[in-house]
């Protein structure tokens, strides 16, 4: 939220911007359960005892006011901003993908197969081209799949 | 009387004891292995225990944690690279003795410390629970409510580095344990026409995917990371010249071994302190007692001792609240209500009573689980040394195919595996962002009791707050939890950042 210099704020800089894209999430994310979510998927109860609603509008609104607090008190700290030295993203959502696609081969093909497929997918996402590992894992999580299956788990 | 011997007896059937061992054995290689951690370990051990009974499932799962606990310094000694964040203090003396080719004898100290740590633990934990237990029987709802309105406040605060976003993610939590059938009217919440959710989210799936799914994530974005850097991947290895421990080093390190054994146990009992801060705080007490001619920081096995005495102190101790009130004051504890549900038991004050014989049991197991770890730990030394360097290329997609192996088991439905990922990408995204994991999973499991000791509480005060003033106990609690969020407001981020820097 600040540059270097104490007190003083750059309003462009990351951590500015990284503070309103988080409350801009988390307290519409509450609005949203509080007034689409939870009136949309809740049946109200009847007249015995409390609302149904009750709890989860309680917990939703009290995120939502503590993410604004949060924000609030992000715009007034004088703490200098930390660096933020993180991976990019496309390392995460490549290996969610190779996952998400091992876990449908394993929903058509079943798991020994989709099992082998999952693994190799996800071996090549984190960079292997050696065919030694490539072809050793896949047939290891497909026996042991297989075994497993045989024992009737 | 005879539920002591049926439980010791079913603790020491042919079937809990190999649990106990192949749970030990699994710990350690989980502990020694930089970057599979603890919980994600728990986490997919969960469903493994399926189909085992209940006191073989729980002792192969406290196998695990203990025995992770104790591996954790492997990697902390050999490679300055800790395999669990608690054994991160041990690093400091630790590293210092490998180099000065005294690897073996820091590693000796640190499982002689770490099953003495556990065993006297795993005695107060006997003597604690039940007396605690028959007085949480005499709460209310008022009181459970302030109880557990406390725990989540201190566990949010001191959980990451931000209490507020400790708060957020523990409150979340809350909020998807809400998901399923309403408890008193039995109608539909937030399932979106599903009737995989009316059972609410399975807490399997949703602990794989929030602590292994997520960590394997973060993993691979390491591994990634290091390999476009070009980063080499140390290996370990025992130096010829390293020696034993004698009984003098034995008497020199036992006073810090004892206290810090002490202050593991405390972090245990208080929610939210858990293995890191119990092993660091240890470690600062030993060095405020240290004598003229103690190198802590340069190599002293004293340092090694009261690291990991402290670390192994903290599991068995953070069970006391989980038996007695129900409530987990770690991520562990969390991770085992689940494999506790999964086999039909609620923890809980009532569970001695329902189920007198598995309690002596587990209790039983626990003590056997310390003996094993001392045999396995000294007769594995040099094995586990060399298998630190598995390469994260294998142990990724293993792990992987077991969080979807894992998650399939609760219910047998892909379902299962679906909420899974989506957890695991939420647990991700919060991580990431700096919103406590350990915090959202704690709210999770709590949340189910925490609404029906809220519903009941106010329904019993007829809605008026001022009538907590008619429950001094849990005013107390109350102002407790309104001291620590003022408290750790600011401290929070400070102790991170000291726990970051290993100060």
């Amino acid at each position: 939220m600040n540059s270097g210099t104490q007190g003083e704020r750059d309003w462009r800089s990351p951590q500015f911007r990284r503070a309103v894209g988080e409350v801009v999430v988390v307290a519409g994310a509450s609005l949203l359960i509080i007034f689409w979510v939870i009136p949309a998927q809740t049946t109200p109860g009847r007249e015995l005892g409390l609302s149904p609603q009750l709890i989860p509008t309680v917990c939703s609104a009290a995120i939502g006011l503590l993410a604004v607090f949060r924000f609030i008190a992000t715009l007034l700290s004088v703490r200098p901003a930390e660096a933020i030295d993180a991976a990019p993203f496309r390392y995460a959502i490549g290996m969610i993908a190779a996952t998400a696609a091992g876990i449908a081969a394993i929903t058509y093909l079943g798991w020994p197969t989709g099992g082998a497929i999952l693994s190799l997918l996800v071996v090549l996402m984190l960079g292997e081209r050696r065919p030694l590992i490539l072809g050793a894992l896949p047939v290891s999580v497909a026996i042991l799949l297989y075994l497993i299956q045989l024992t009737g788990i | 009387m005879e539920n002591v011997l049926l439980g010791a007896g079913d603790a020491f059937s042919l079937s809990a004891i190999i649990a106990v061992f192949g749970g030990i054995l699994l710990g350690y290689i989980v502990g020694v292995v930089p970057g599979l951690s603890r919980p994600a370990a728990l986490a997919v051990a969960v469903p493994l225990t399926y189909y085992m009974s209940p006191i073989s499932a729980i002792a192969f799962l406290v196998g695990v944690t203990k025995a992770s606990a104790a591996g954790g310094a492997t990697g902390a000694i050999m490679l300055n690279t800790p395999g669990e964040p608690s054994s991160a203090a041990t690093c400091f003396d630790g590293y210092p003795l490998a180099k000065a080719g005294k690897a073996a004898k820091a590693l000796k100290i640190a499982l002689y410390a770490s099953v003495f740590g556990d065993m006297v633990s795993t005695l107060v934990l006997i003597a604690l629970a039940m007396p605690l237990a028959s007085f949480a029987l005499k709460m209310g709802p008022v009181e459970m409510t302030a109880v557990m309105i406390f725990a989540l406040t201190f566990i949010a605060a001191l959980s990451g580095d931000s209490l507020t976003k400790g708060l957020i993610a523990g409150l979340f939590g809350i909020l998807l344990a809400t998901v399923g059938l309403d408890p008193e009217s039995a109608t539909p919440r937030m399932t979106f026409g599903m009737i995989e959710l009316f059972d609410g989210i399975p807490l399997v799936a949703a602990t794989v995917g929030m602590l292994a799914f997520t960590e394997m994530l973060v993993q691979s974005e390491n591994y990634l990371r290091a390999r476009k850097s070009g980063e080499e991947i140390q290996r370990m290895e025992l130096l010829p010249d390293d020696n034993g421990v004698s009984l003098a080093e034995v008497r020199e390190v036992a006073p810090t071994t004892i206290r810090s054994t002490l202050v593991g146990i405390a972090a245990g009992i208080i929610p939210g302190l858990g293995p890191t801060i119990g092993a660091f705080l240890a470690y600062v007490v030993a060095k405020k007692f240290a004598k003229p001619g103690d190198r802590y920081g340069e190599g002293d096995i004293k340092g090694v001792a009261a690291t990991e005495a402290a670390d192994n102190a903290v599991l068995p101790a953070s069970f006391i609240p989980l038996f007695a009130i129900g409530l987990p004051g770690s991520v562990s504890a969390a991770i085992l209500v689940a494999a506790f549900m999964m086999h039909g038991v609620v923890p809980g004050p009532l569970i001695f009573e329902q189920h007198p014989r598995l309690m002596y049991g587990i209790y039983v197991s626990m003590l056997l689980a310390s003996v094993c770890m001392l045999i396995v730990g000294r007769v594995g030394l040099t094995f586990f040394a060399r298998i630190g360097s598995v390469p994260a290329v294998i142990i990724i997609p293993m792990v992987i195919v077991f969080c979807t192996f894992g998650a399939f088991l609760e219910q047998h439905a892909m379902f299962s595996v679906y909420a899974m990922v989506v957890l695991g990408v939420v647990g991700y995204v919060m991580q990431r962002f700096g919103y406590s994991v350990v915090t959202f999973l704690i709210g999770f499991v709590i949340g189910p009791l925490f609404e029906l000791s809220l519903r009941q509480a106010i329904i019993v005060t007829n809605g008026r707050a001022s009538a907590v003033f008619e429950h001094p106990i849990a005013l107390g609690f109350l102002v407790m939890a309104i001291a620590a969020a003022i408290f750790f407001t600011k401290p929070a981020a400070k102790f991170a950042d000291a726990q970051r820097g290993g100060s």
